[in-house]
């Protein structure tokens, strides 16, 4: 059953310039990497400690690295080889200095032997969590949350819809996209896993309506599978940042998260397509995750979508792509709107990495605020960014703290809707790091 | 004219119960009597370096427990021999200010490489979120000057030629705030007799790819160590950094002139320095 809602009486949110430059193109493998850098901190979470030393002989998609916490997720050896020496990286997101191990490889991409394959229907739930934790899976649109605590809620919150989230609202990301078109039997069969896990009531797979072909395809899945009796696709407008949890929630089930809550807290789970693959894997093939789709766009001579190991730097990404057309002097990891921008291209791929766009950086001049109102429209948590940015600018950080700072998810909505080019995003960015280091101090 | 007598007559009921007042009720506020004397002494900028809103309610902290003025003292007063005698009198104790005056010390040189241009929002506390800073050293001083605002005294310059911030010794009292602001925390607050100035932060944690330490750091060769005669410098092991005995060193500057970096430098010259700019 296919059903549309309609954009719930709200405007909020931005219409974006799609830019999917490869959206046509199928997902290739990239060649075997030389070296990889395998960060030890690659998920919201404790840091893993590392479990192999200097000199060391890996296989591909063994447990190099693990933490005891229950918010951690393993990391593996994406290629076989020998541990070359270990390194300080300043972790590409976060900005924290994290430990990494450099793999040399061997060329021969041999793998740990792989353990026995069994029907899902006879797993249990805690096995199938277990296997998704050494899986070292985390949520794959790119806040990387580990995986198997979302799909561990507390006794007292019963969880009653799961959403497949397929809406990639970014411009330029066409990962999700792709793994949609190519793998749609994995990602049911991983929605399937999840069903068994959680067994909620209602299932929904969001999709935005750019991607057309990709609702046909994963509609005549699901009627294949027979899973279409509890499971629905949704199709929704294109508009950003309709992938966004909350946003999600808000729009297919009109139910709204608390201030500071989980999505748990309403009964839904969000689960990226990706995730969803990855889960197949971990749990049907015994596959640890060792390698993800990564769109490299922008302006690169051919724009790929590439299914590349962990840890492989930048740079053979960009080669593999023909290298870098014309002027761009700014490599992004992530969307242009939520992604971070890097400075050298020995980076390596990390868990959360969706796309790498590189293009021409385009600098304006911050104005100053006239007070337009633009922000709030755009906001699609409904605050006040305005008010937000004024106070951080004066440093009030406590009264940031009382306009829901916390509640925005940084999609950058305000910041491109803003006439006066304010970098608002920026300004919430300082005055939450702060506020986290006040609670700190207390 | 009924309402002119009613509303005169009202004017001076009123008149009367405030003289009354007046006579009857206690000019100042009981029990506040020390409290408003021990802010009269204090420097009354409400800088809140002290750690409290406002001298007056560190005035009435300090009437609750004297010895505070040990534990958390007021930066400013202790630059102020007379004053401080005062206060110690009202508080009945002894102030030994010479031991708790401060100074602030930059640990930067300056002139690290600049690796990215940063385009974002001018402040140190911005830059730094974005992969430790566009300079070189993930430790440097972003010279956006974040330390400059919050300085109450003004104590505070930029080095345009080397970007970085530099304190005049002698304006600066010492309170703190910038140590507390400074997101990349190379801000320490020193002994005021302070004679050596060590100019680097960069923590030996382990190699960090295309972010070393840049030309003007330490490179732990000891080399201060070695020439001072009178055994002023005191090698920390664990840090692998020099450490400075006040009391020892004569200010002879062999150590300043071994320095193969120049990451040494005479702190109280560095107030001419800052003076300069």
């Amino acid at each position: 059953m296919n059903f549309k809602l309609n954009w719930r009486g709200t405007s909020y949110g931005v219409k974006l310039p799609e830019a999917k430059l490869t959206a046509v193109s199928p997902i290739e493998r990239a060649p075997l990497p030389e070296k990889v850098i395998i960060t030890l901190h690659q998920n919201i979470g404790a840091p893993c400690k590392p479990l192999v030393k200097r000199g060391d002989k890996v296989l591909t998609g063994q447990k190099i690295g693990d933490s005891e916490k229950f918010v951690s997720a393993p990391v593996h050896a994406t290629i076989s080889g020998e541990i070359s020496g270990t390194t300080m990286l300043v972790h590409p997101a976060t900005g924290q200095l994290v430990e990494a191990l450099i793999i040399s490889s061997d060329g021969t991409d041999e793998w740990v032997v792989p353990e026995a394959k069994d029907a899902i229907d006879t797993l249990s739930v805690e096995e199938i969590l277990k296997r998704i934790r050494e899986a070292g899976i985390v949520g794959l649109g790119g806040a990387a949350f580990p995986t198997q605590v979302k799909l561990s809620p507390p006794k007292d919150k019963r969880i009653d819809t799961v959403i497949l989230n397929g809406c990639e609202c970014e411009p330029y990301i066409t990962s999700d996209h792709r793994v949609m078109l190519e793998y749609g039997r994995e990602v049911l069969s991983g929605l399937n896993i999840i069903r068994k896990v959680l067994s909620p009531d209602n299932m929904y797979i969001a999709i935005e309506d750019n991607k057309q072909d990709a609702i046909e395809h994963v509609r005549k899945l699901l009627a294949s599978m027979k899973l279409d009796r509890n499971c629905k696709i949704v199709t929704l407008k294109s508009k950003y940042p309709m992938g966004a949890e909350k946003t999600l929630i808000q729009n297919i089930l009109a139910r709204e998260v608390p201030i500071g809550g989980l999505p748990m807290d309403v009964g839904v789970v969000v689960h990226n397509v990706s995730t969803a693959r990855a889960i197949h894997d971990a749990v049907s093939e015994r596959k640890p995750f060792i390698e993800r789709v990564v769109t490299v766009t922008g302006a690169v001579k051919e724009p790929k979508n590439l299914l590349v190991r962990l840890g492989t730097p930048l740079r053979d990404l960009i080669e593999n792509c023909g290298g870098i057309d014309g002027e761009a002097n700014e490599i992004i990891l992530g969307g242009p709107m939520m992604g971070i921008s890097q400075f050298d291209l020995g980076f390596p791929v990390i868990k959360g990495t969706n796309c790498i766009l590189l293009k021409k950086s385009m600098q304006s001049k911050e104005g100053d605020c006239i007070s337009c109102g633009r922000c709030l429209d755009a906001c699609p948590m409904s605050l006040m960014p305005t008010m937000l940015v004024k106070y951080a600018k004066a440093g009030r950080y406590d009264a940031c703290k009382e306009a829901y700072i916390a509640d925005c998810f940084e999609c950058g909505a305000c910041a491109y809707a803003c006439p006066a080019n304010i970098p608002i995003v920026q300004y919430i960015k300082i005055a939450k790091s702060e506020l986290i280091k006040r609670a700190a101090k207390k | 004219m009924t309402t002119v007598l009613v509303l005169t007559g009202i004017g001076f009921a009123c008149a009367a119960l405030i003289y009354f007042m007046h006579i009857v009720l206690p000019h100042k506020v009981q029990g506040l009597e020390k409290t408003e004397e021990i802010a009269n002494t204090l420097p009354g900028m409400n800088c809140g370096a002290c750690g409290y809103p406002g001298c007056f309610a560190y005035a009435q902290a300090l009437t609750k427990n004297p010895d505070l003025i040990s534990e958390s003292p007021c930066a400013v007063m202790l630059q102020d021999a007379e004053g401080l005698e005062r206060l110690g009198k009202i508080l009945g104790v002894s102030i030994d200010a010479a031991g708790m005056s401060k100074r602030a010390l930059i640990h930067c040189n300056g002139s690290s490489e600049v690796v990215y241009d940063y385009s974002g929002v001018r402040t140190c506390k911005a830059a730094t979120q974005l992969l430790k800073g566009y300079k070189k050293c993930p430790y440097a001083c972003l010279g956006f000057g974040d330390c400059l605002e919050v300085c109450p005294q003004g104590a505070i310059y930029m080095d345009d030629e080397k970007e970085i911030a530099v304190v005049d010794t002698e304006e600066c009292t010492g309170c703190g705030l910038c140590v507390t602001e400074c997101p990349q925390k190379l801000i320490e607050l020193v002994p005021e007799g302070t004679k050596i100035a060590f100019l680097c932060n960069y923590k030996p944690l382990k190699n960090i790819p295309g972010r070393e330490k840049c030309d003007f750091g330490c490179i732990h060769c000891r080399k201060c160590y070695k020439a001072c005669e009178f055994e002023a410098v005191v090698w920390n092991k664990e840090k692998a950094i020099p450490e400075f005995d006040i009391e020892k060193c004569t200010l002879c500057h062999k150590c300043i002139d071994e320095c193969p970096n120049g990451t040494l430098a005479d702190f109280t010259r560095v107030k001419t320095a800052a003076q300069a700019l």
